[in-house]
């Protein structure tokens, strides 16, 4: 891994055309500003992790599974339907 | 930016779909097929053709939480779907067994968006605040259900 120290303002550049910028360093928190083509996606990394999460947890699932949740699903509707 | 919601009536179920980027944590699963059983309506089988073992369950998200669910598609995601103006996108969500009474929820910040004219699938990430990771799995095609919904979305 490329580990390289910047200071307040000072910029990182990747290919030709992203430019991470430091925009403010306090306490333990740094604040970047990501210039990126829009053909690039740029997210946190938690919000990939979360949805890997979710992906192993729904593949754990089995086909009777699928009928209990078209039944749930079915019993709320028709429930929605008799108010 | 293309919306990715729902034309023509929502996705159809039936057909191959190929992932090339897999799903998250699955990334070496490309080939799978949407099944749709007939008694579980509306929820769909997303079984992998790599691995038997791997099949999840899939729902089309304006059921669940209304016809303005929409996914902003990034150039990259077009790229990779090889999306043309005219293409028709379907966008199906994954459902997870959850703790507690609700028993089952749906992701609805992790999309599968599948271009029908080439039957290639990518899962896509959505910020949007208002869908949750795990949205309950209910009816809701009015604003006033959404509302009483929102209030209801655990995380």
């Amino acid at each position: 891994m490329l580990i390289l120290t910047r200071k307040l303002g000072e910029n990182i550049r990747i290919g030709d055309r992203i430019k991470i910028i430091i925009l403010d360093v306090k306490g333990g928190q740094v604040k970047l500003g990501i210039d990126a083509p829009p053909n690039v996606a740029v997210h946190r990394e938690e919000i990939y992790e979360r949805i890997r999460d979710e992906n192993r947890r729904a593949s754990g699932i089995s086909s009777r599974a699928l009928k209990e949740v078209a039944q749930i699903f079915n019993k709320g509707k028709r429930r929605e339907g008799e108010e | 930016m293309t919306s990715a919601a729902k034309e023509n009536g929502g996705p159809r179920s039936g057909g191959e779909v190929f992932l090339p980027d897999g799903l998250l944590g699955f990334e070496d699963l490309t080939r799978f097929i949407i099944v749709e059983d007939s008694d579980a309506h509306p929820f769909c089988r997303l079984q992998s053709q790599d691995d038997p073992e791997v099949m999840f369950i899939i729902v089309d998200p304006t059921i669940i939480y209304g016809n303005d669910y929409a996914v902003p598609l990034a150039e990259s995601d077009r790229d990779v779907l090889d999306l043309a103006s005219e293409d028709v996108v379907d966008t199906w969500v994954l459902v997870a067994p959850v703790e507690g009474p609700e028993r089952f929820a749906a992701n609805l910040k992790g999309p599968v968006v599948l271009n029908t004219r080439n039957r290639v699938a990518k899962q896509v990430v959505v910020y949007n605040p208002a869908y949750a990771f795990r949205h309950p799995i209910r009816m809701a095609d009015t604003a006033s259900d959404r509302a009483r919904l929102k209030a209801q979305v655990y995380r």
